[in-house]
């Protein structure tokens, strides 16, 4: 066997290795950004209950976080239950309780009693934003924003936030 | 004299104040056992309750970081228990019970772990929870460091109070033991004392004599210890006529003088009444003993200042040694007490020396009380007459009863040993009144057999003269044998009717009213007053054997005058003890009215005597 052989051969085993587990750690890093934002919304207050109503999580249906979310749904927030439905189909009966923006997405318009959550850094405001940081995942709190909504988050939240505003 | 004697127990006011405090101290550790129980508890509790707060903080605080998972928020969260010394671990579990975050002391920072404590760490465990949901635990254990602290200090604290209080109750209570302890060494003094003479009294005197004797006994060989009783001879005197006020003077200054005589050498003491002791411990020699004695019959010979008036004092000693003169303090006491009455006996102001044979004295006349008793009792007495006859013409002209004893072992016991025991323990007036009545019957019986009724004789004692209804009995004798009352002839002594002259007159005017004769015995020998001669109600003197037996030689003279004088006062004479046939032969010329003695005839009993009757002898007459 040539030496470039062998070369590719090392790359391709490695490789091999590696794609699986890559793969393994995204499905992770999706869970635990599931169980952030379900501790979330364990740690705000919505100055108007909307009691007996499900807990409407809205999310792109595309994304790769709406499995996990989709976990959740029926487990109690606020004494409501959780329930994940696609963003892009429009529902004027009840508004959203909690909006997962990606990344990329632009702002949204802000609906009172609404809880914003960006997945990772973006142009627009959020409410809460996750970020990794150092291999970590970490979050930002903007209380400006959520004050808009007039929505507030615990201190205890607060306390492990990375940045608060 | 104010601290007598060393050895007695202790004084109870120091006993008391030993178990006061042994008191006192058990009662505080008792009390502070039970404080400090209870605090030991409190404060764990108290730990306990601390503990469980600080976790429920935690839980409440690491719920969001473990939800978060955030180790180091977490962490961060526990090492706020850093500045809290007693916190030695704070651990956080998660809902799989693996630990999460963790806080060790000592572990990684520079904080000093504590040591467990006495009573050992303290674990509390507590859930974390959000939102109802079960989410971990909180598990933190304190040490009970504080617990032991907190009970170091608080025993301490106890301590100091403890000894504060002691202190403030021992200020508090010591004047009052001070009061207390002057009213035992007032009632120590009291009852060792003589508050006449200010001297050791009879108790203090009796241990004083057991602790010299006890000294004596385990000392050298050879010490003795003296013991003198101190009788003052006339105190009584002094007591009844100027009052028991001047007598207790008398006393005190007896005491102050015994003690300036004897000085330290030889303490003194009260022993009651008119007597002193005075122990001498450490005793050389019995000289020295005779010495002390000497020397307070000399300090008592001077004149004593009493009540304006000048009084001397004489005293009789009684002395008595140990080890010679007896073994404990009891038996010296008796001795030394039995040599005073030897010594009073002899004639008071001198100084009686035991010896053994006072001892054999006292218990001979013990024995013989109680033999006369029984010979009372079973007839062992008997009565003897000795028969007295006219020098004139030889006629009996009567006889003299006299008291026989005849010891069942000891044989016949003479009159002059058992009459005084008699007369001592009051038995002569029985015995008096039985003689009389015998000698009476005989009389009468002697007259029934024929022969002439003499006259009889019966001594009387001084006792019987002191009972106040001797002349009844007299009378009532006479009434039951039918005894004339002029054949019977009483005999008194010269100094008996001294004792109570208007008693003796009173009782002699009875006797001769009723026609009993009364002769003075021992003529001669006691006082011979020439005044009674003409006072006493009597018709004869009886001349002493003492007299009699010196006749015809020495003598003849005294025994001349007192016939003579007798004649002249109308009396009848009789010689006693004669025994000799020149003895009679002078009285004979000397006109004596009656002899009687061994020469004329003894003693005999009843029988004898009658047989004696039947064949009269017959004496040549030589005055007319």
């Amino acid at each position: 066997m040539s030496r470039t052989v062998r070369h590719v051969c090392i790359v391709l085993a490695g490789a091999a290795l590696l794609a699986p587990a890559s793969a393994l750690a995204q499905v992770r890093d999706v869970e635990m950004k599931a169980a952030y934002i379900y501790n979330f919304a364990q740690f705000t207050t919505w100055t108007e209950q909307r009691a007996r109503q499900p807990f409407r999580v809205c999310a792109d249906a595309g994304s790769a976080i709406w499995p996990s979310l989709e976990a959740y749904n029926g487990k109690p927030v606020n004494g409501r239950g959780w329930s994940t439905v696609d963003a892009a189909v429009p529902s004027d009966r009840a508004p959203c309780d909690l909006l997962i923006l990606a990344r990329s997405a632009g702002s949204a318009n802000a609906a009172p009693g609404m809880l914003v959550v960006r997945d990772g850094a973006g142009r627009g405001p959020a409410m809460i934003t996750l970020v990794d940081d150092d291999e970590r995942l970490r979050f930002d709190v903007d209380t400006r924003e959520a004050e808009k909504s007039g929505l507030r988050f615990s201190s205890k939240l607060l306390r492990l936030a990375r940045t608060v505003l | 004299m104010k601290q007598p004697g060393r050895t007695r127990a202790p004084r109870p006011s120091a006993a008391l104040r030993v178990g006061q405090l042994a008191a006192a101290i058990g009662a505080v550790a008792v009390a502070g056992g039970i404080l400090l129980s209870y605090q030991a508890i409190a404060l764990r509790k108290s730990l306990a309750a601390d503990v469980g707060i600080h976790a429920r903080v935690v839980a409440g605080n690491i719920a969001a970081p473990l939800m978060f998972r955030d180790g180091d928020a977490a962490g961060e969260m526990l090492r706020s228990f850093r500045p809290a010394p007693f916190v030695v671990e704070a651990v956080v579990l998660d809902g799989h019970g693996r630990e999460f975050a963790a806080y060790r002391r000592g572990a990684g920072d520079d904080s000093r772990a504590d040591t467990p404590g006495w009573f050992g760490p303290v674990t509390v465990l507590q859930p974390v929870s959000h939102q109802g949901k079960q989410l971990g635990q909180v598990r933190l254990v304190a040490s009970s460091r504080t617990v032991d602290r907190g009970l170091r200090n608080y025993a301490m604290l106890l301590g100091l109070a403890s000894l504060g209080a002691l202190l403030t109750s021992a200020l508090l209570t010591r004047r009052q033991r001070a009061r207390v302890a002057c009213a035992e060494q007032e009632l120590a003094w009291l009852a060792y004392t003589d508050p006449v003479t200010e001297l050791p009294n009879r108790r203090a005197s009796q241990e004083k004599l057991a602790e010299a004797l006890d000294g004596a006994g385990i000392g050298i060989r050879g010490a003795r210890v003296g013991l003198l009783l101190i009788d003052l001879d006339n105190f009584k005197v002094v007591n009844d006529t100027a009052g028991h006020a001047v007598g207790d003077q008398l006393l005190r200054q007896v005491g102050q003088r015994l003690r300036a005589a004897l000085g330290t050498e030889a303490p003194v003491g009260r022993f009651g009444g008119d007597e002193f002791i005075v122990i001498a411990p450490a005793l050389v020699s019995p000289a020295r003993l005779r010495a002390l004695a000497q020397a307070v019959l000399k300090a008592l010979r001077q004149p004593i200042q009493l009540a304006g008036a000048e009084v001397i004092v004489t005293a009789s000693i009684g002395s008595a040694l140990y080890p010679d003169d007896g073994g404990d303090a009891e038996e010296l006491i008796s001795n030394a007490d039995l040599a005073l009455y030897h010594a009073k006996g002899a004639g008071r102001d001198r100084i009686g020396e035991f010896r053994r044979e006072m001892m054999l004295a006292t218990q001979r006349r013990a024995q013989l009380e109680r033999d006369l008793r029984r010979a009372i009792e079973g007839g062992a007495l008997a009565v003897h007459y000795q028969p007295q006859f006219d020098c004139a013409d030889g006629a009996l002209v009567g006889v003299e009863a006299l008291l026989r004893w005849k010891h069942p072992e000891q044989g016949f016991v003479s009159p002059a040993e058992f009459i005084p025991i008699a007369e001592d323990c009051g038995l002569i007036v029985e015995i008096g009144a039985w003689v009389l009545e015998r000698a009476c019957a005989d009389a009468v019986a002697l007259a029934a057999d024929g022969a002439a009724l003499p006259s009889v004789s019966v001594n009387v004692s001084a006792r019987q003269l002191r009972e106040p209804d001797f002349a009844a009995t007299v009378e009532q004798v006479l009434a039951r044998t039918g005894l004339p009352a002029a054949r019977l002839e009483l005999e008194l002594t010269e100094s008996m009717l001294m004792n109570d002259l208007d008693a003796a007159l009173a009782f002699m005017h009875t006797m001769r009213a009723i026609g009993v004769g009364l002769s003075i015995d021992d003529f001669g020998t006691g006082y011979s007053s020439l005044a009674y001669l003409q006072k006493f109600p009597i018709n004869q003197l009886k001349i002493d054997r003492s007299f009699v037996e010196p006749l015809p030689g020495d003598g003849q003279a005294m025994v001349g005058a007192v016939i003579a004088l007798a004649h002249r006062f109308g009396l009848n004479v009789v010689a006693e003890g004669v025994e000799r046939h020149d003895q009679l032969d002078w009285l004979q010329n000397a006109c004596c009215d009656y002899v009687q003695g061994y020469l004329t005839g003894r003693p005999v009993p009843l029988a004898d005597l009658q047989a004696r009757l039947r064949q009269l002898p017959t004496a040549p007459s030589a005055c007319s």
